[in-house]
């Protein structure tokens, strides 16, 4: 089988009977970006690697609930189960605890457009890793995977006004890391 | 979404899909370790469900051969342990502790999602973070070292089971120097941790932190290291 060249659905349906060279194709074709996902999740690149195992291990033993609907849906499919895996890794570890409203984070921040253009994607990832653990959640859900805050209420257990306010704040301390990295590169 | 996140989120998935192939080898490896886990799990299942007096026996032997090891007078193990194993509990240089106790004291955003989360907890509850004249241990870092140096003993499970890492403990130190509140910040099994919290719970009193000349609260964090040589 050559195996790159396999379409989605076969490669699914083949992991469903437990095909070895398929189960390989599809941790080759897959691992790196899920990683990037946990990465961004959970913000530790060791942990980020055990997870990405773990629900690639899932993935394998779930593929038979993965129905095809287009080009790339099985990447889409992957990625919603490795993030539901994240946040029930981070609810685990305890790590998603209320953290209590201030409004010290109300004053405008500078931003320019195409400020982003001028930051590598591996620091880009990096800005994300290192916000604590509940605003890095509610950004990655929100701005990234695209949750709404009802979904991201119900996910990780708070309110839908507590979601919109820690977004708010994940936001400024982004914007401000991005601006303080631009100061220091001289930008 | 402000424009600046769509770039960002654009950015962010486009690097994620050019992310070069990662090796397989660790993948497998610790497939075939949940499955013979998987595995061990079952056939253990049918066999205790079939020789319950068996088992019984068994309790009874490994229970007795404990008691024949606990009853070794502690001080003759504690000299075993240092003597004659190659083990080590190794505590960083001062340089390092130095570091990480400014630095767990600090702005340190970030760097540890628990210890965060914890410290905004707490700022809510009068202790404060960094303050002009900071709590000490009494005789400074290297008597503390010292003191973690003499007080830890590596618990023997996680010394046969290799299981090394940094806890990170955080605690309060009150008005008059006595430590209270200690909790583990930074987790890195249920063994070391223990230990990590016993040791940081017997601490002697120690300076306490000051503002203006007057004593306060202040919530401090340490790292106990477990390291096997």
């Amino acid at each position: 089988m050559r195996t790159s060249l396999v379409s989605e659905q076969d490669l699914a349906s083949r992991c469903v009977l437990k095909d070895r060279e398929a189960q390989g194709e599809l941790y080759a074709r897959y691992a790196a970006r899920l990683y990037a996902v946990c990465f961004r999740y959970l913000g530790d690149k060791e942990e980020a690697q055990d997870l990405m195992h773990d629900s690639m291990i899932k993935a394998m033993d779930c593929i038979g609930q993965f129905r095809f609907n287009g080009e790339g849906s099985l990447y889409s499919w992957l990625r919603r189960l490795t993030v539901n895996v994240a946040i029930d890794r981070l609810r685990e570890m305890s790590r998603l605890r209320m953290v209590p409203l201030d409004s010290s984070m109300d004053s405008v921040i500078p931003e320019q457009d195409d400020d982003v253009d001028k930051i590598p994607a591996s620091v880009m990832l990096d800005m994300v890793a290192s916000l604590p653990s509940v605003r890095r959640t509610v950004f990655n859900m929100y701005c990234i995977d695209g949750y709404s805050h009802k979904e991201i209420a119900q996910a990780i257990n708070i309110t839908e006004k507590g979601s919109a306010s820690i977004l708010a704040k994940s936001r400024a301390q982004l914007r401000n890391a991005i601006n303080d990295y631009l100061k220091r590169t001289g930008q | 979404m402000k424009q600046w996140e769509d770039k960002f989120k654009e950015r962010l998935e486009d690097y994620e899909m050019k992310l070069p192939s990662m090796d397989q080898q660790s993948f497998w490896d610790r497939k075939a370790v949940r499955e013979r886990a998987a595995k061990r799990r079952r056939s253990f299942l049918a066999v205790a469900v079939g020789v319950p007096a068996a088992a019984a026996i068994l309790l009874t032997v490994i229970m007795s051969i404990n008691l024949l090891n606990t009853n070794n007078p502690p001080a003759s193990s504690q000299s075993n342990y240092v003597a004659q194993t190659p083990t080590v509990v190794e505590i960083e240089s001062d340089a390092d502790i130095q570091e990480d106790i400014l630095a767990s004291t600090g702005d340190y955003v970030g760097e540890n999602e628990e210890w965060v989360e914890i410290i905004e907890d707490r700022e809510e509850k009068g202790a404060y973070l960094v303050v002009e004249e900071m709590p000490e241990f009494k005789g400074g870092s290297s008597a503390l070292m010292e003191y973690l140096r003499n007080e830890v003993v590596y618990p023997d499970q996680a010394k046969s089971d290799s299981i090394q890492g940094r806890v990170l403990v955080s605690f309060i130190v009150e008005t008059d120097g006595s430590i209270t509140n200690p909790k583990v910040v930074k987790s890195v099994n249920p063994l070391l941790d223990a230990e990590a919290l016993r040791v940081v719970s017997a601490m002697p009193k120690w300076n306490p932190g000051k503002i203006n000349d007057s004593v306060c609260r202040v919530r401090f964090t340490i790292p106990v290291n477990f390291r096997i040589k």
